[in-house]
C-alpha cells in the first residue's frame, strides 16, 4: 500500500509537471489583455465580447487564454495516465479529464479518471496475452478501447453524479475559506510558513500541490499566497548578501547574485545553500518571513481573480498586484535582517558535514522489461 | 564503477540540475565514472547515449517522476532514489547504491 501511494504521488506530480506550462502560458495570455485594458481605464473586457475594435480584439485574445485554462483537467488527467501506462493510456486520460470538467467532477474526477485509464492499460499489458499475429493490435486497439471503456462506464455512468456532488461541496468550502477574512489570513500564514519551511521538500511540495489542486478547481486565492511565499526566501538572501556584505563569504556573495534571479522567477530552492549553514535557526526564520510576507499580502488585499502566475512578475496576474509586491518585499526584508543578525555566513556549506544516516536513504531496484 | 543516472523533478527548474551536479561531483570524488542526465523543463540535457547506457554498471534515477527513455537501461541494475536526499547527501547516496549493487 505504501509503495502504491508513493507511486501514485509520482504519477500525480508528473501530471502536474505537464500541466504547469499550460497554466502559465494561458494565464499570461489572459493577464496581458486585462492589464492593457486596465491601463486604458477599463476594468472588465466582458462587455466587448461582441463587436469590433481594439477592445474586442483584446477580449478575443483573453478568451484564448481561458480556453487554455479550461484544458487544465484534461491535460492533467492525460499525463497522469501517460505516466502510469505510456501511450495507449493518454487518449483515455484526456477523455476522462474533459469529462471531469464537463460533469463538474473537477480535479478529483480528473485524477480518478486518469488512474482508471492508466491502471486499466497497465493491467491489460500484464494480463492479456494474445497470439503473436494479433499482438500488434494490443497497443493500438485493445488497450485504448479497454481504457476508454472503463472511463466511460465508471466516470461517465457510475461516479459522475456522486463525484460532482463531493467536488462541489469541497470547492464551495475551500472557496468560502479563501474569501472570508479571518480564515483567509490563517490560510495565508499557514501556506507562507509551509512554502518557506523546507524549500522544495515534502512540506513545501504539499502546500504547492494543494495550490495546484485549487487552481484546477478555479479557486485562485491560495496560489496568490503560495507564489508570494515562493519568492521570499531566495530574494531575502539576495538582499542580505548586499545589505550586510561582511556577514557573507565571497562564495556566498556570488551565490547571492543568482538568488536575485531565483527570487524573481520564483524558485525557493535558491535559499537552500544559505539555509544549510544553520538550518536549526534559519528554517524558523524563513518560515516566519514567509508567513509575515503572505499575511501582509493578504491584509493589503491581493486577490486572485484569474490563475496567478508565479514569480515577482506574477503581480500582473493579481488584482491589487502592489499588495503582492509589498508582501514579498516585507517578508524578504524580515528574513534578510533576522538571518544576518543571528547567523554568520562566512563559512562554506560544502565543508559542513551533513548528518544523514546512510541507513535512512531509501533506494529501490526497478525492473526494466 | 561506471555510473549513469537521470534526475527529474516536477517543475524541472531547480532540483533537477542541483541533484545532477551534486551526484556528479560526489561520484567523481569517490573515484567513479559518472554521468547524469537531466530531464527538466528543457527536455533532456546531457543525454545518456545508448552506448553509455550499455557500458554502465549502475543506473541511478533521482526522481519519483516519469522518466523518458527507460528502455535504454533494459537489463541494467536500476535504482530509484528520492531527489532531495541526492542534493543533501550525494556521497552517501552513491556509496549506498554502489554497495547495493556489489552485494547482488
Amino acid at each position: 500500500m505504501k509503495q502504491f501511494l508513493k507511486e501514485a504521488k509520482g504519477h500525480l506530480m508528473t501530471g502536474i509537471g505537464y500541466m504547469l506550462p499550460l497554466i502559465i502560458g494561458a494565464s499570461l495570455v489572459v493577464a496581458i489583455p486585462k492589464i492593457i485594458a486596465l491601463c486604458m481605464g477599463i476594468s472588465s473586457l466582458d462587455p466587448y465580447a461582441d463587436g469590433t475594435g481594439f477592445l474586442h480584439i483584446l477580449k478575443m485574445i483573453e478568451n484564448v487564454g481561458w480556453t487554455g485554462i479550461g484544458l487544465i483537467n484534461t491535460v492533467l488527467a492525460g499525463f497522469i495516465a501517460y505516466s502510469i501506462a505510456d501511450k495507449p493510456a493518454i487518449g483515455a486520460g484526456f477523455i476522462g479529464g474533459a469529462l471531469a470538467s464537463s460533469t463538474q467532477a473537477g480535479f478529483l474526477g480528473a485524477v480518478i479518471a486518469a488512474f482508471i485509464a492508466g491502471y486499466t492499460v497497465k493491467w491489460g499489458k500484464e494480463h492479456i496475452h494474445l497470439p503473436e499475429s494479433m499482438r500488434n493490435v494490443m497497443p493500438l486497439v485493445i488497450l485504448p478501447f479497454l481504457a476508454t471503456g472503463s472511463v466511460a462506464i465508471i466516470m461517465g455512468a457510475i461516479l459522475a453524479d456522486p463525484l460532482a456532488a463531493i467536488n462541489g461541496a469541497l470547492v464551495n468550502w475551500l472557496r468560502d475559506m479563501s474569501t472570508s477574512g479571518t480564515s483567509q489570513l490563517v490560510m495565508a500564514i499557514l501556506l507562507g510558513a509551509m512554502i518557506a519551511s523546507d524549500m522544495g521538500g515534502p512540506i513545501n511540495k504539499s502546500a504547492w500541490m494543494a495550490g495546484n489542486v485549487l487552481l484546477a478547481e478555479g479557486v485562485f486565492q491560495a496560489n496568490v499566497f503560495i507564489n508570494c511565499a515562493i519568492c521570499i526566501p531566495p530574494l531575502a538572501y539576495a538582499i542580505a548578501t548586499v545589505m550586510r556584505k561582511k556577514r557573507f563569504s565571497a562564495a556566498f556573495r556570488e551565490t547571492g547574485k543568482g538568488n536575485w534571479v531565483m527570487g524573481f522567477i520564483g524558485i525557493t530552492e535558491g535559499a537552500i545553500p544559505f539555509t544549510l549553514v544553520k538550518p536549526q535557526i534559519l528554517i524558523p526564520v524563513n518560515m516566519f518571513g514567509g508567513a509575515v510576507g503572505t499575511a501582509i499580502c493578504c491584509l493589503l488585499g491581493a486577490k486572485g481573480d484569474i490563475p496567478p502566475v508565479g514569480g515577482i512578475y506574477g503581480f500582473v496576474s493579481i488584482t491589487n498586484g502592489w499588495a503582492y509586491l509589498v508582501g514579498i518585499l516585507a517578508g524578504a526584508l524580515v528574513i534578510a535582517v533576522l538571518s544576518t543578525a543571528l547567523v554568520d555566513f562566512n563559512q562554506d556549506t560544502s565543508t559542513v558535514v551533513q548528518d544523514v544516516n546512510v541507513d535512512e536513504i531509501e533506494i529501490s531496484f526497478e525492473d526494466i522489461s | 564503477m561506471k555510473i549513469v543516472g537521470i534526475s527529474a523533478c516536477p517543475a524541472g527548474l531547480a532540483h533537477t540540475p542541483m541533484a545532477a551536479k551534486a551526484l556528479e561531483k560526489a561520484g567523481m570524488a569517490l573515484g567513479h565514472d559518472i554521468k547524469m542526465e537531466q530531464q527538466g523543463s528543457m527536455g533532456q540535457i546531457n543525454a545518456i547515449t545508448e552506448k553509455e547506457a550499455k557500458e554502465a554498471d549502475l543506473v541511478i534515477i533521482a526522481s519519483d517522476q516519469k522518466i523518458t527513455g527507460m528502455e535504454r537501461f533494459a537489463g541494467k541494475k536500476v535504482i530509484r532514489v528520492d531527489i532531495n536526499i541526492c542534493i543533501k547527501a550525494p556521497e552517501a547516496v552513491i556509496k549506498k547504491c554502489v554497495d547495493a549493487v556489489s552485494k547482488e
